[in-house]
This record gives structure tokens, C-alpha cells and sequence, in this order.
């Protein structure tokens, strides 16, 4: 008995001795490791570049200044290189903005080289061939079809966009969709909802939870999707919309409602950063979720996003 | 396939000498159990064999000797036998337990000694030290004891899981009987499936594999129930803080058979009842609980005939349910899994020297989630539930052989076909509402079949005094959706003495694996999804290569050293993004690679005397590369830890007091962290943004830095276990209780890191680390025998 009896007052001692024994939680510093240079930048064929310098972290007390949390970087020489010849340095623009004097704009085929050297830091880069532009074309159909609104189920009209998807190599794509409501009245458009509607793949981002009892299922699509030719590969790609308006206040003044529409013809570095950083960003947080590596094609130890890629655009009145 | 010829001519040329047979079973004197790999070797021919898995052994002499035969086992008085080899004799063996001689210090009586044996990488932990060992609540766990020895990793805190020669949990072959268990954790994995009391011996292979075995890449767990005892009803029982076992045994027809039954159940639900219905006025229920039950009978039908049936049932349920007293709104979730296994054998003694075993098995494990809600107003009820279920079931046949020609020769050899069907996930939907209508959903990939077919042959051959060598293949075929899979997998070992107590062991195996476990590392929950190979997932495969040194240093220390090298081809991991929880196609969330895991391994193991345990260090490697995954560079896994060091004993201070003591330590665990943040979207280039030129300071637009996948190693873990043991053996019956604490130094180990982001402040992470049981854990249990 007298060794049962040894054994307990043991254990207590060992509970009560221990300081801070039940706190189950530690914080964790993690070491960040040096600071890196971050370089991002679109060139596409629509606008002259900007090019955003800056550096890895954040600095919260800038938080709240226009330019954001991110830390900035020393001031940097930036040059870029068209098929290897030089377009010259970009000039300092705003704290951490670069852009050209010229305001040359990217054209199509073409490979870019961007150089970055500044202070403190090794020589940054990265290269991009700007794909070529794949024409996008939208119509109606005359069709309508039926589908449900917040409101309610409404006539949507169909809408045909088509491309053709460039032969021979892998393309990726991002398709922009977007509408403007203009008004005569002082709404600015407010009372006026617009939705469109597809049941084509290239908007079915993934599975959900549970998976999805209906692929193809007519669903409210997002304003912008990324998507692979792997199902078109080399021939004409049609895809149906449905753009439904519905009018909440019935006082409103008929609005005009225009469809803005572009396709990106991206590069495979732009396809893979726009794709991970959707999904760290859609899992951000969630324990259950193998984390995402965000793509990166800076060389020589920096981070960010050389994106290249072309813009095939138009606009379509939609009468309802 | 030459090799398997010319050992099978070899044969044939020893069959032509004049020789007899000495055949039977050695079996436990006191309960007429058999024992599994006890030595029988003689002197004067400086030759042995071992009894394979039913007790069973034949030795084969040259005629007309007179020979000694030496009978021993761990933990048994040795018998020696003085026999004429005048012609073929039947000889069962019964060794009588050391403790029956109430000694303390057992002195060596061995199983065949390591440096004998030509099988290497296979250890053993005796179920009495096992079962000594103090246990993270009293719960005595045989695969946490196996966590003790080198190369042998466990997962989280307090999981049961394996991680052995950096492969992965999914590549365990965990056999009880014979038949393949596939989930091996009760909740959280911090007990495993495996009732110790139920159990008479645990093998773990860890390399070298022979060719009887296959299905797996990395590990073969064969645990072996008791069979009853033979003699007299007798029975042992004992109640913990969270469960309580009892296991029956007894006769059948005078001792031509024996049974065995032996159930556990946790009463968590039952203590937590009271609690939740007082501090919830009522309104909610919830609880866990799982029990197991373990049957075997078997009975000898003829000299020459044995039968046996045996199964296992173990089931999992965690359950939750309210009732709001105000408007009567109900929810209920519960979540159930088990496994199910039965196998029926029957043992055949077609002559001295070819011993037969044909099994009939079934193995299942399913789980369900199920989420009901109904909620009833002056319109009617609104109900819906939510059902998932997975799954997977087998059915098979084997008929396996023992054929020993000769002193010098040991043939195995067999046939298996398996039927399998795999449910990976379905969810079903049901909803009935007065305004909605009723609405039936089903989602989920349909049932997969697959069909394994396999053949094997092995030989165990004494080339020379000095050398020996097991010799094997295995052919592999499995049949799924449009593919069909084959492969063959050729096994050799090879033992060279060094002197008396020492010997040199190399081994090369293929192994092949047609299944695939999905599952979330950091919890034990049943998220685990067994999934076939399919046309686009193919099998992996694995070549693992050791070499080591292996002897008896003194007269009790069992010590070996290997190292080995493993490639591997087509494992999966997860491609970043994926959920663990997401259904639908596995394909889409996986992605097929290689593998590679290296390092060296150290045991000593003291398996008899006064003072009991092992001591092991590891120093290891693993990782793999996928087309993909971390941007198509190696990576470490998870659970590749450089160092790791463990220490068991157990001490008999006297017949009645036993100590014990269990250290562990490794390097930490990898896990995948954002080190920092920076901005995510590259300013507009349109002129009509400028006036928001560069809008990263909004909510979202900053990227987390993963500079790889497993970029930051976790705090080391170390821990240490203490038991203590009394033991008072009366007339009839013999009762022990046992007290222990776990994690004796209150270490902090990590169990999971947690990150929390800021949404107020410019999107700040926070990381902090949790433990499970960063604080010591009390046990205590009461037991009995009689």
C-alpha cells in the first residue's frame, strides 16, 4: 500500500510542480529570412506597363498611406529587353511605381527580358513572350432561356462568344465579363440587376465540398474565368452566356446595359500565378487544405509575377 | 525465375539422400497454445528450423543418428530430447512457461538467435513486455509499442500511426490473422484496433521482405490472436480510466479445441452523460465510445487436420444531438466507422514435410457521417439530412504451403485471389419541407471493383555452414476499371556468419501496391479513404535495398545495425490546394511521383532477465518529387525526422513490483508555413485606374511567401513515460494494478500549428503551436487473471 501510496503523491508532484502546465498553446516567431525583392508587373498589348517594386512584408504603420502595408523598396534601375534589344530604363513613376517615358506598349509574339538592380540586393529578373492575340467575337442568338434570379425567374438572352484557339501548343485563357448600366434617372443603375448565366465548363472552377451532382448545371458565373483549351484544343470554341436584367423599382428609367467582354490569351507563368494565387487565396485559413506555393517567375531571389499576355476585346448592347 | 529452378533441382537432389523426418508443433505446456517462431535445433547436425505461424515444424536428418533436440522460446524452460533417427517421427513439444518455475531472472532460453536467422529487418516486441510498458492512459497499445523501434516513426501526438523507412502511412500492411485490417485507429489514433489481451505475437517487417508477403511498400505488421486455452477455463480482465477488457478462454471437447473471446469498451459516453445533460438544462446529448471483440475457436478434427475461425468487430461512434425546449428544433450528428474481419482456415498435414493452409477471409471498414435537422412548425416538419459513407470490402481465398525437403531447404509457396469493392465517397442529400417540396440528392463516384490475383514462392536454403539465403518471387496482377496491372517482385535475403554470435544480412525486395490511402495527417479522424489504382493512378512501386550487421552480445543482448536505400515510383501526395474533405474524383486531387527514403538503424534489445527493454537510434531521410508539387523540386515529407532516439525498460524489483520507463525523442515534423507576406496584384496599366494605381493595400491583394512545401521544421518532440506495476498472485487468480503518467516532464510537443489572419489590420498572421498532452497524464489500471 505504502508504494500505491509513493507512486500518487509522485504524480502530484509532477502536475503541481509543472508551471503553466495545462496552457496548450505556444506563439510562433518564424524567421522570415532576408528581405526580397518584389517585382510585378502585366505586360499585355492594351496599355503601356507598370511595374511595381517593392519589398517582402509588410510595414502596418504605412498601412494606411495610398500605397499600401507593403514595404518599399530602394530606388532601382529598371530595363527591359524586346526579342534582346533594349526599350531602356523605366522611370520612377509614384514611390514604387515604373513606367516607360514613351509609353510603349507590349506587342504580340514578342519576348521580353526585365532587369531590376538595386541597392542592397542582387540583380532581379524575369522573361516573358507575349502570346499572340486570339480574337473574341460576341452575338445574340435570338435566343432566350429561362433562369432564376434573386428576384425571381426572368428571360436571360443568349449570347454566343466564339474564338479559335491558336493550333499546335498548349493556350491558356481568362475570359472577362462585365456589364455597365448606364441611366437617365439618378439610380446610376442601382435598381438595375445584372446576372449572366452558363452552363459551359470553363466556368466550373473545381468541385465544391461535396462535389457536384450536375456539371452542367446552368449557374451564375463569375466575372472572370481561367481556363485551359484542353477540351478545344486547336478548334473554334463557342460558349453560351445568358445575360438576365431585371429592374427592381419599376419607377426607373430604362437603362442602357452594355457587355463588356475581353479574352486574355495568357502565358503559361501568367496561367500558373493567376491560377494559385486563386486558390491560396480561396483557402486561406483552412486547416483541411494542403497550402498552395504561389508561382513565381522572378530569377535571382525575388518574388512577384512577369506577366505577359494579349487582349482580344469588344461590347455588346443588350436589348431586354 | 532460373534462380527458383535451380533451387528446386537443388532439391530434388537432396530428396535422393536417406533421411527422415521429424515433425509436429510446439505448443505453451499450460494453455496447449501454440508458439510462433520457436527454435528447435540439433547439436550434433548443427542444424534447426523454426515453427511457422500455426506452431508447426518439420526438421529433416539423415537416418539412423542419435541426435539431441533442443526445444526453446522467449520466456519458456528449454527441452532437450534425445531421439534415434530411425525413421519419420511426430514429435509435439510442450514448453512450460519460466514463470510456471517462479523464478525472477529467466536465464537464456532463446528463439533462434538473430544472427541465425537469414530474415532481416524484422523485429518483434515480446506482448509481455508490451504489455509492461506503461501507456498513454493505462491503454496498453501494440502499435505504439512498435513506435519504440528504429525506423519505425510515429505521426502525431499520441497517434498510433506508422511512418516506417520514410514511407507513408498507407503502406502498412496491417494483418491479423492473416487478413488485412485497414483502419488501425480507434478515435484520433490514439488507440489502435489491436486488444493486446486477444493478441500472442506481434512481427514487424520492415524490409527484406519474403515473398509470402506483398500489397505494400514499406511495412507488414502480422499479428497472430491467441488461440484459447486447451486445458481449462481461465480468463484475465482489467478496468482503466476510460475502458475496461475481459477476455474468456476455455476448452472445446476436452481439449481438441479452444475459444477465445475477448471484447473492450470505453465508457467516455457514459461518464460525460450526467455532465452535459446537467450543465445544458437537458437540451443536448453527446459522447464517444468504441469497443472491440475479438472470437477465435479452433478444433482438431483429425492428427492431420486443424480448423479455425476467427473474427474481429470494432466499432467507432461519436455522437451529438440537441432539442431546443422552444421550438422543438432538432439536430443530431453522429459520425461511425469500423472494421469488420473473419477468416476461416483449415490446416492440412499432407505428410511430415508439406504443411497446407487454405483461408477463406473477409475484411471491411466503413464510415459514415450522418447530419439530421428537423424543425417543426403549424405547417408540418421541415427535415433534411446530410449522409456520407465510404468504404471498403474484400473477399478472398489463399491456400498457402509449407514444404521442407530438407534440413537444408524451407519452400513457401501459394496463391491468393482477392475481389475488392471500394466506395470512395457518397452523399445523399434528403430534404422534405412545406414549401420547398421534397428533395432527394445522391453525389459520389459509384462503386469500383478490383480483382487481385497473386502467386509467390520463396526458399529459405542453407548454401553452406556460414551462409544462407531466402530466395523468393512474387507475381501480382490486379484488375481494375479498363487496366490491368502485373508485376513481379523478386525477394532475396542473405545471412553470411561472422564467427559464433554474429552474421552479415543483405536483402533486396520489389514491392508493388495496388490501393491508396487518402488521408489528412495531422488528425486521426476516419477522413482516411482507401481508393484503388485506376487507369490514370497506377501502382506504386518500391526497391529497397539493406545491409547490416546483426548478433548476440553476452548471452542476452540482442543488437543489430542496417542500413537501407529505398526508391520508390508512382506515390501520391496532394497537389497544393487540395482538400482532404473535398469528394469527388480523387485523380484531380492527387498527383503521382517518386519517392526516396535512406538512413542507418541501431538496436539493442534485452528480451529475458531482470532488467527487460531496448534501445534504438535512427538517422534517416525521406523525401519525393512530383511534376508539379513545389515546383517540381524534392521535398521532405511530413514525418521525415533526421534523429530519432528511443529507450525502453522494464525493471522487476521483486515477483511483485515492476517499474518501467519509456524516452522518446526526434526531430521535429515539417510543416508547410508562409514565412512572409507581399503584394499580390500587379498595378493596373489602364489609365482610367490610376487614381487606385496600386490598390494592394486593400483587403486580400497580399500573398502568403511559401518558399517550399514542409519549409519549416516543428519543435523537436521528447517525452518520457513511467509506469509501476503490482503484481499479487493468490491461489486462483493473480490481480495487478498499475499506475503511470505520460509525458512525465510536461514536454510541450507540437500537435498541430494553427494560423490565424488578421482581417482588420492589413491581413496579419499569427502562428501559434498546439499541444495535446503538454501536460503529464495519470493513468491508472486495475486487472486480473484466473
Amino acid at each position: 500500500m505504502k508504494y500505491k501510496l509513493l507512486v500518487l503523491i509522485a504524480l502530484s508532484g509532477f502536475l503541481v510542480s509543472c508551471e503553466d502546465v495545462f496552457n496548450q498553446r505556444v506563439f510562433i516567431d518564424i524567421d522570415s529570412g532576408p528581405e526580397k525583392l518584389v517585382l510585378l508587373t502585366d505586360f499585355e498589348n492594351d496599355n503601356s506597363p507598370r511595374v511595381l517594386l517593392s519589398l517582402s512584408g509588410l510595414d502596418y504603420n504605412n498601412y494606411n498611406n495610398s500605397e499600401g502595408a507593403y514595404k518599399q523598396a530602394p530606388k532601382a534601375e529598371i530595363e527591359v529587353f524586346e526579342d534582346g534589344v533594349s526599350l531602356g530604363k523605366m522611370k520612377n513613376d509614384t514611390l514604387s511605381a515604373y513606367v516607360f517615358s514613351n509609353k510603349y506598349v507590349p506587342k504580340e509574339g514578342k519576348t521580353y527580358e526585365i532587369k531590376v538592380r538595386a541597392d542592397g540586393f542582387n540583380e532581379i529578373g524575369a522573361v516573358g513572350t507575349m502570346p499572340k492575340i486570339v480574337p473574341i467575337k460576341a452575338e445574340f442568338t435570338g435566343k432566350t432561356k429561362k433562369v432564376n434570379n434573386y428576384y425571381g425567374e426572368v428571360d436571360a438572352q443568349e449570347v454566343k462568344l466564339t474564338f479559335t484557339d491558336l493550333p499546335n501548343h498548349e493556350n491558356y485563357f481568362k475570359l472577362n465579363l462585365n456589364t455597365i448600366v448606364t441611366t437617365t434617372d439618378t439610380s446610376n443603375g442601382y435598381n438595375t440587376m445584372v446576372d449572366i448565366f452558363s452552363n459551359d465548363l470553363i466556368f466550373n472552377s473545381g468541385s465544391s465540398f461535396f462535389g457536384d451532382s450536375e456539371p452542367n448545371r446552368l449557374r451564375r458565373v463569375s466575372s472572370r474565368s481561367l481556363f485551359k483549351d484542353e477540351t478545344f484544343s486547336g478548334e473554334t470554341k463557342e460558349i453560351l452566356i445568358y445575360v438576365s436584367v431585371f429592374i427592381r423599382n419599376k419607377e426607373t428609367k430604362e437603362p442602357k446595359v452594355t457587355l463588356l467582354y475581353n479574352l486574355q490569351n495568357l502565358s503559361e507563368d501568367t496561367y500558373k500565378y493567376e491560377t494559385t494565387r486563386k486558390l491560396a487565396w480561396d483557402n486561406d485559413g483552412n486547416p483541411f487544405v494542403q497550402p498552395t506555393i504561389i508561382h513565381n517567375n522572378i530569377t535571382g531571389g525575388g518574388v512577384g509575377a512577369f506577366n505577359t499576355y494579349a487582349i482580344s476585346k469588344g461590347s455588346l448592347q443588350v436589348n431586354y | 525465375m532460373k534462380l527458383t529452378i535451380i533451387i528446386l533441382l537443388l532439391s530434388a537432389n537432396l530428396f535422393a539422400q536417406k533421411t527422415i523426418t521429424i515433425s509436429g508443433h510446439i505448443m505453451d505446456a499450460s494453455s496447449k497454445e501454440k508458439l510462433i517462431s520457436a527454435n528447435i535445433y540439433t547439436k550434433e547436425l548443427k542444424t534447426g528450423t523454426g515453427s511457422n505461424v500455426y506452431g508447426f515444424y518439420s526438421l529433416t536428418v539423415p537416418a539412423h543418428q542419435k541426435i539431441s533436440l533442443l526445444a526453446s522460446y522467449v520466456g519458456f524452460e528449454s527441452q532437450q530430447f534425445e531421439i534415434s533417427t530411425d525413421s519419420n517421427i511426430v514429435l509435439d513439444v510442450y514448453l512450460a512457461p519460466s514463470k510456471l518455475l517462479n523464478e525472477v531472472v529467466v536465464s537464456a532460453k532463446k528463439e533462434m538467435r538473430i544472427e541465425e536467422t537469414v530474415q532481416m529487418s524484422k523485429v518483434s516486441i515480446p506482448i509481455s513486455q508490451i504489455k509492461a510498458l506503461p501507456a498513454l492512459l493505462g491503454e496498453v497499445d501494440v502499435l505504439k509499442s512498435l513506435q519504440l523501434l528504429p525506423g519505425v516513426q510515429g505521426g502525431s501526438e499520441g497517434s498510433a500511426g506508422l511512418y516506417v523507412r520514410g514511407g507513408g502511412p498507407d503502406q502498412n500492411l496491417y494483418l491479423l490473422d492473416g487478413v488485412p485490417v485497414y483502419n488501425v485507429n480507434h478515435l484520433g489514433g490514439f488507440f489502435s484496433t489491436f486488444n493486446s489481451d486477444a493478441i500472442s505475437n506481434v512481427d514487424l517487417y520492415k524490409g527484406g521482405f519474403p515473398a509470402r508477403f506483398g500489397g505494400r511498400l514499406s511495412s507488414v505488421v502480422d499479428i497472430r490472436m491467441k488461440e484459447g486455452n486447451k486445458e481449462k477455463f481461465s480468463g484475465e480482465g482489467s478496468i482503466g480510466l476510460i475502458s475496461s477488457k475481459l477476455m474468456l478462454q476455455g476448452p472445446i471437447n476436452k481439449g481438441r479445441g479452444s475459444y477465445i473471446v475477448s471484447g473492450r469498451r470505453t465508457y467516455l459516453d457514459v461518464l460525460m452523460a450526467p455532465l452535459i445533460k446537467l450543465s445544458t438544462n437537458g437540451e443536448e446529448k453527446g459522447g464517444y465510445f468504441f469497443y472491440d471483440l475479438n472470437v477465435k475457436a479452433n478444433y482438431k478434427l483429425t492428427d492431420k487436420d486443424h480448423i479455425y475461425l476467427s473474427g474481429y468487430f470494432g466499432k467507432d461512434k461519436l455522437h451529438a444531438s440537441s432539442k431546443s425546449s422552444s421550438d422543438n428544433e432538432r439536430f443530431e450528428n453522429q459520425l461511425y466507422w469500423g472494421n469488420l474481419t473473419g477468416v476461416f482456415r483449415w490446416n492440412r498435414i499432407f505428410n511430415p514435410k508439406l504443411f497446407g493452409n487454405l483461408s477463406a477471409n473477409y475484411s471491411s471498414y466503413d464510415f459514415n457521417t450522418e447530419m439530421i435537422n428537423s424543425s417543426p412548425d403549424n405547417e408540418g416538419t421541415t427535415y433534411s439530412a446530410l449522409k456520407l459513407f465510404s468504404g471498403i470490402k474484400d473477399i478472398s481465398l489463399k491456400y498457402d504451403f509449407d514444404y521442407m525437403p530438407s534440413s537444408k531447404h524451407t519452400l513457401k509457396f501459394g496463391v491468393n485471389a482477392t475481389h475488392q469493392t471500394f466506395t470512395p465517397t457518397t452523399t445523399s442529400a434528403q430534404q422534405r419541407s412545406n414549401y420547398e417540396g421534397d428533395q432527394n440528392i445522391v453525389i459520389g463516384e459509384s462503386k469500383i471493383t478490383g480483382l487481385t490475383m497473386e502467386a509467390y514462392a520463396e526458399d529459405e536454403i542453407s548454401l553452406t555452414s556460414k551462409l544462407k539465403a531466402n530466395v523468393g518471387l512474387r507475381y501480382s496482377t490486379f484488375k481494375v476499371q479498363n487496366s490491368f496491372y502485373h508485376g513481379l517482385q523478386p525477394r532475396i535475403s542473405a545471412r553470411y556468419k561472422l564467427g559464433e554470435n554474429y552474421s552479415l544480412k543483405a536483402s533486396y525486395a520489389r514491392m508493388q501496391q495496388f490501393i491508396n490511402l487518402l488521408s489528412f495527417e495531422g488528425i486521426g479522424l476516419p477522413t482516411d479513404l482507401w481508393v484503388p489504382v485506376t487507369d490514370n493512378i497506377k501502382p506504386q512501386k518500391s526497391d529497397q535495398f539493406a545491409l547490416g550487421i546483426g548478433g548476440t552480445l553476452g548471452r542476452q543482448y540482442e543488437v543489430s545495425a542496417e542500413t537501407y536505400y529505398k526508391k520508390m515510383q508512382n506515390v501520391i501526395d496532394y497537389k497544393d490546394g487540395s482538400s482532404y474533405m473535398a469528394s469527388g474524383s480523387y485523380e484531380n486531387n492527387v498527383e503521382m511521383g517518386k519517392g526516396l527514403a535512406y538512413g542507418t538503424e541501431f538496436l539493442i534489445q534485452k528480451k529475458e532477465g531482470r532488467l527487460q527493454g531496448m534501445a534504438s537510434y535512427t538517422l534517416s531521410w525521406s523525401k519525393r518529387l512530383y511534376p508539379t508539387i513545389n515546383r517540381g523540386e524534392w521535398y521532405y515529407t511530413r514525418f521525415d525526422r533526421r534523429n530519432d532516439f528511443k529507450v525502453a525498460a522494464i525493471y522487476k524489483v521483486s515477483p511483485k513490483i515492476e517499474l518501467s520507463a519509456a524516452w522518446f525523442y526526434n526531430t521535429g515534423a515539417w510543416a508547410t508555413l508562409p514565412t512572409t507576406k507581399y503584394p499580390g496584384i500587379p498595378p493596373a496599366n489602364d489609365p482610367s485606374w490610376y487614381s487606385s494605381v496600386i490598390y494592394n493595400r486593400y483587403f486580400g491583394s497580399y500573398n502568403n511567401y511559401i518558399e517550399k512545401r514542409n519549409n519549416y521544421k516543428m519543435m523537436d518532440y521528447h517525452r518520457l513515460d513511467l509506469g509501476v506495476k503490482f503484481t499479487k498472485v493468490k491461489k486462483r487468480h493473480e490481480r495487478s494494478w498499475a499506475f503511470g503518467v505520460y509525458n512525465a516532464y510536461s514536454r510541450k510537443n507540437p500537435f498541430f500549428l494553427n494560423l490565424e489572419n488578421s482581417f482588420s489590420y492589413g491581413n496579419q498572421t499569427t502562428i501559434s503551436q498546439f499541444s495535446l498532452f503538454g501536460f503529464p497524464v495519470p493513468y491508472f489500471n486495475y486487472s486480473f487473471k484466473f
